[in-house]
């Protein structure tokens, strides 16, 4: 519907004849002030009022992507909704936002992370990285006491006192610490003592250091204007801690260096600091490594066997699964479609059983059925036979590609039930007059016809399938594994479980960079893979 | 929302605290000062109140501990369930960006991973003496402690009164007993088809080996410790055991309590969370058991992990100071009394370790005195998955030679730490 003549408001003496077709308003129906645009004010005004509460909270935290999101998608929607000239996109607007966040954004976010090694040991900033660094670096003197700790504030800035061998003492970060003249010193432990005020000196509580704008616990108070005499820091303001960095980090060189050893580290371009014999300092940090993820999924060993034999193995796991369910559920369809058959409406329910239940379910409960030596294949149905079904590589596979059938024929029978249905009889009655048998009817004349309308539903089931983590993961959880696997991968991980292994349940170290990488991959084969199938979909609408 | 009251107390409470070793009263002389007067008049406005991540298991053992800190300290403990299965994940997703929680809930074992991505901050206490030193060893990464330990578990023999009454020293010994008892299985471990290194690992320590080699000090270091005759012994045995039937990897943890419940076997080697302490556990169903210490199948002692649970604190969060008051609260043998009380767990501080006066906790605390931490490098995630699918291929008999087999595990470990 696009927008007709927008009468141009001058106050028209002559109102316009009444027009009772529905949508023919003579106005712009966006400001028509009628019960429909007050349904629509409320609406976007509550819209409006969810957003804003958005954008303060937002903006409290100071999230600024968020905030700014917010405000854009606001204007957007309050100008579409009020505007004379957008009215198809009324239509899209919703749709639009949540593809953007829940798709667009998702899929930028996976290609940004695959180009870098974001994973464990390189989640942080680099600035994190060298303040975690030193701050894990900071080692107790040897021997030296807990001093009960007094924290103190002088024109804004916070000291710390303590009373050491009898003499109290008080420093902040810029001034070492030094013996202050008439403090009020009070026994704390039994050989121990603190300082409860000094003059000129506020003294802070525990309450009072809540509402500091600085953290206390990062305050280091150097012991004396020696640098290797190490520093004073605090808990929560009770007690001082007198320690020692094992590592200096030096800004202009960009290097850490370690105090005992004197070993230095230099930043690399991996995101760590590395010292000349290859060692590295850990935590390191998050940099951009270029197709780096992409080439080692081919280059590494350990990598590009599993994901070589993951890959042949999702496409054949795919592939079956479409055909298995294919093949069973029309042969079905087909029998049942027949009116000789009776209890058909019975026999139709009772079949959707399977697919009524939860695929993780079932799954689940496939699992437990399939134990060697407890579950109910062996023991009822193969009378104690010892078959190791979920255990051994290929009976694996085999298993999972049957409860998937089991799962999955329903669906198919439903779709091609209802496809049969639309093939008028008379096209069977002509083949039938001219000859044919069933079968030559079936093939030439039935199955083309069906491929017709159910091909698309089946390139979508095998996308599906190309997917379907939840089967894999608790029917098999992708085992038998492979011994010495470093990712536990194992010979039924279809790509999708074996990105999850590696990013999510990783053998010790989780490389989002790797799996996001991967994810790229499967994205652009099932991408691949609908495309031509679309493609040819198309020649085969030539038929009719 | 806040009274004062709580701010008073939170002064007061603050001078008892910088004394407190223990909880019990030293000799005490608070300052002389009136305290500041902000501190009563008006609410103070904090910073924030901390969030702190629970798992499904625990969170019954915090809610009285977390008040009692609000009531000393003036700092509200948001209690935050979370699965415990997403809890090391989110919280090292989340930690990094400042948003996540400002403490978590957590095992020993997850220090390596942590550390190595700088999510958890180092924690200094004053007193530590009054807790177990393994548990501090345990929560430290070279030296630099970053939890704090709060209670510990261990798997240890359990034993079905009404179907034995004496259990004899060795394993061998009770796999022959039930020559005479005639149950289905003299004693089951569960297994399940992807192995379980944990429940077999007292076991294999029996025969003097270690999954990974251990300084003077007794710190793990990065290589394995299964190799030699030890080793070798241990494929064997483990070879000749799947034989006979009773370890297999079709026992799973439910087949396995399953089978102990119905009494099918007279011996079960499991934790607390199957024994005591919740419904539908061996001794809430109304089971006469004991717990003993786990027999020896090589001859050496046989030596459990000890699973130490503690609490970290982020290293972004904005709130350290109060974070580190509660996890210096937490370490207190007052505290852990009380937690113990709530969450029936086997506390780590000597005095509250002192108060367990439950008879199959106490049974577990006697099995574990032997216990040693499982090791808590990052590596061991990799470690743990192929240490028990290479014990499963050799107790199915998958593994043709299962020296071989075991060998080639210790050259994986190897190599992991090689990268």
């Amino acid at each position: 519907m696009s927008e007709r003549s927008a009468l141009s408001e001058t106050g028209s003496t002559v109102a316009p004849a009444p027009d009772l077709t529905p949508g023919r308003g003579t106005t712009s129906h966006a400001r028509d002030i009628g019960k429909g645009f007050l349904v629509k004010l409320i609406l976007v005004m509550l819209v409006d009022a969810l957003g804003v509460y958005g954008i303060i909270t937002a903006f409290g935290i100071g999230h600024w992507p968020i905030v700014i999101s917010l405000v854009v998608g606001l204007v957007v929607v309050n100008w579409v909704y009020f505007s004379r000239r957008m009215v198809p996109l009324k239509y899209l607007l919703g749709g639009l936002i949540f593809l953007l966040v829940y798709q667009v954004f998702v899929m930028a976010y996976t290609g940004y992370v695959a180009f870098t090694n974001y994973g464990t040991g390189h989640m942080l900033t680099k600035e994190q990285a060298i303040e975690r660094l030193q701050e894990y670096n900071q080692v107790r003197v040897p021997d030296s006491p807990t001093y009960p700790l007094t924290v103190l504030q002088r024109d804004g800035e916070i000291y710390f006192g303590i009373v050491d061998e009898g003499k109290a003492l008080v420093g902040s970060a810029e001034q070492p610490l030094e013996e202050v003249s008439g403090a009020e010193v009070v026994q704390a432990g039994e050989t121990t003592q603190r300082i409860a005020s000094a003059p000129g000196f506020e003294t802070i509580d525990f309450a009072g250091l809540l509402n500091l704008d600085q953290d206390i616990s990062t305050i280091r108070v150097p012991w004396s204007s020696d640098p290797t005499s190490g520093s004073l820091s605090t808990d929560f303001g009770a007690n001082g801690f007198r320690n020692q960095p094992a590592l200096t980090y030096d800004a202009d060189e960009d290097t850490m260096t370690h105090v005992e050893t004197g070993v230095i580290y230099y930043a690399d371009d991996n995101g760590s600091f590395t010292a000349a014999d290859g060692t590295t300092l850990t935590p390191g940090w998050r940099v951009s490594v270029g197709f780096d993820n992409f080439k080692r999924m081919i280059t590494e060993e350990r990598l590009s066997g599993p994901f070589f034999t993951a890959a042949t193995w999702t496409f054949a796991f795919a592939f079956l699964s479409v055909a298995t369910t294919f093949a069973l559920g029309l042969f079905i369809a087909i029998t049942f479609n027949d009116e000789r058959v009776r209890g058909r409406k019975i026999y139709r329910s009772l079949l959707i059983l399977p697919y009524a239940f939860p695929g993780f379910l079932s799954a689940l409960i496939w699992a437990g059925m399939l134990n060697r030596s407890y579950g109910f294949i062996n023991q009822t149905l193969l009378g104690g036979a010892y078959i190791d079904w979920l255990g051994d590589p290929w009976l694996a596979k085999i298993a999972i590609i049957g409860v998937n059938l089991w799962l999955g024929f329903p669906y198919m029978f439903l779709i091609t039930t209802g496809a049969l249905q639309s093939i008028p009889s008379d096209i069977n009655e002509a083949a039938r007059i001219d000859g044919a048998g069933p079968f030559r009817v079936f093939r030439s004349l039935t199955l083309p016809l069906l491929l017709v309308s159910v091909t698309p539903l089946l390139i979508a089931s095998f996308a599906f399938n190309f997917n379907n983590f939840s089967l894999i993961y608790m029917l098999t959880k992708g085992g038998p594994v492979y011994v010495g696997n470093e990712y536990g991968l194992g010979s039924t991980d279809i790509l999708i479980s074996t990105v999850y292994k590696i990013a999510i349940e990783g053998g010790g170290a989780k490389d989002y960079g790797l799996a996001s990488a991967m994810s790229i991959i499967i994205f652009l084969v099932v991408g691949l893979v609908s495309y031509i199938g679309f493609r040819r979909t198309r020649s085969l609408e030539e038929i009719n | 929302m806040r009274r004062s009251i709580p701010f008073v107390a939170a002064v007061v409470g603050l001078g008892l605290t910088l004394t407190a070793c223990g909880g019990n009263s030293g000799t005490e002389t608070t300052t002389t000062k009136a305290p500041e007067a902000t501190t009563t008049s008006e609410a103070p406005k904090f910073s924030g109140e901390l969030t702190f991540w629970v798992d499904e298991e625990r969170i019954k053992d915090f809610p009285g501990v977390a008040s009692d800190f609000e009531a000393e300290f003036g700092v509200k403990v948001n209690l935050v369930q979370k699965a415990n299965a997403d809890m090391k994940t989110d919280f090292l997703a989340q930690a990094p960006t400042g948003k996540g929680p400002d403490l978590i809930v957590g095992a020993h074992d997850w220090v390596g991973e942590l550390v190595a991505n700088g999510a958890a901050a180092p924690v200094q206490l004053e007193d530590t003496s009054g807790l177990s030193a393994g548990a501090l060893t345990a929560f430290s990464s070279e030296g630099q402690l970053y939890g704090v330990p709060y209670a510990v578990e261990n798997i240890a023999l359990i034993r079905n009164n009404e179907l034995v009454k004496e259990t004899p020293e060795t394993l061998d010994e009770v796999i022959a007993q039930n020559d005479e008892t005639k149950a289905k299985y003299p004693l089951v471990v569960q297994q399940g088809k992807d192995g379980d290194a944990y429940h077999l690992n007292p076991l294999m320590t029996s025969f003097g080996i270690s999954i990974l080699a251990t300084d003077a000090d007794g710190g793990y270091i990065g290589e394995e410790g299964i190799s030699g005759t030890g080793g070798d012994a241990w494929a064997t045995w483990l070879a000749e055991q799947g034989k006979k039937g009773w370890l297999s990897p079709d026992i799973d943890g439910q087949v396995a309590t399953d089978a102990f419940k119905n009494g099918e076997t007279p011996y079960i080697i499991t934790g607390p969370w199957n024994v005591v302490g919740g419904e539908g556990r061996f001794a809430e169903s109304g089971m006469d058991v004991s717990v003993l210490p786990i027999p020896s199948a090589g001859g050496e002692t046989a030596r459990p992990f000890a699973g130490y649970q503690g609490i970290y604190v982020s290293a972004e969060s904005a709130n350290k100071v109060a974070a580190n008051a509660f996890v210096s609260y937490i370490a207190r043998g007052d505290v852990q009394t009380k937690l113990y009380k709530e969450g029936g767990r086997i506390p780590v501080a000597s005095e509250a370790a002192a108060a367990v006066d439950d008879e199959l906790l106490k049974g577990f605390a006697i099995a574990g005195q032997d216990a040693v931490a499982a090791p808590g490098l990052a590596e061991m995630d990799s470690i743990w998955g192929n240490w028990g699918k290479t014990q499963v291929a050799i107790i199915s008999g998958k593994a043709a030679n299962p020296t071989d087999a075991w060998a080639e595990l210790g050259t994986q470990i190897n190599d992991l730490f090689k990268k």
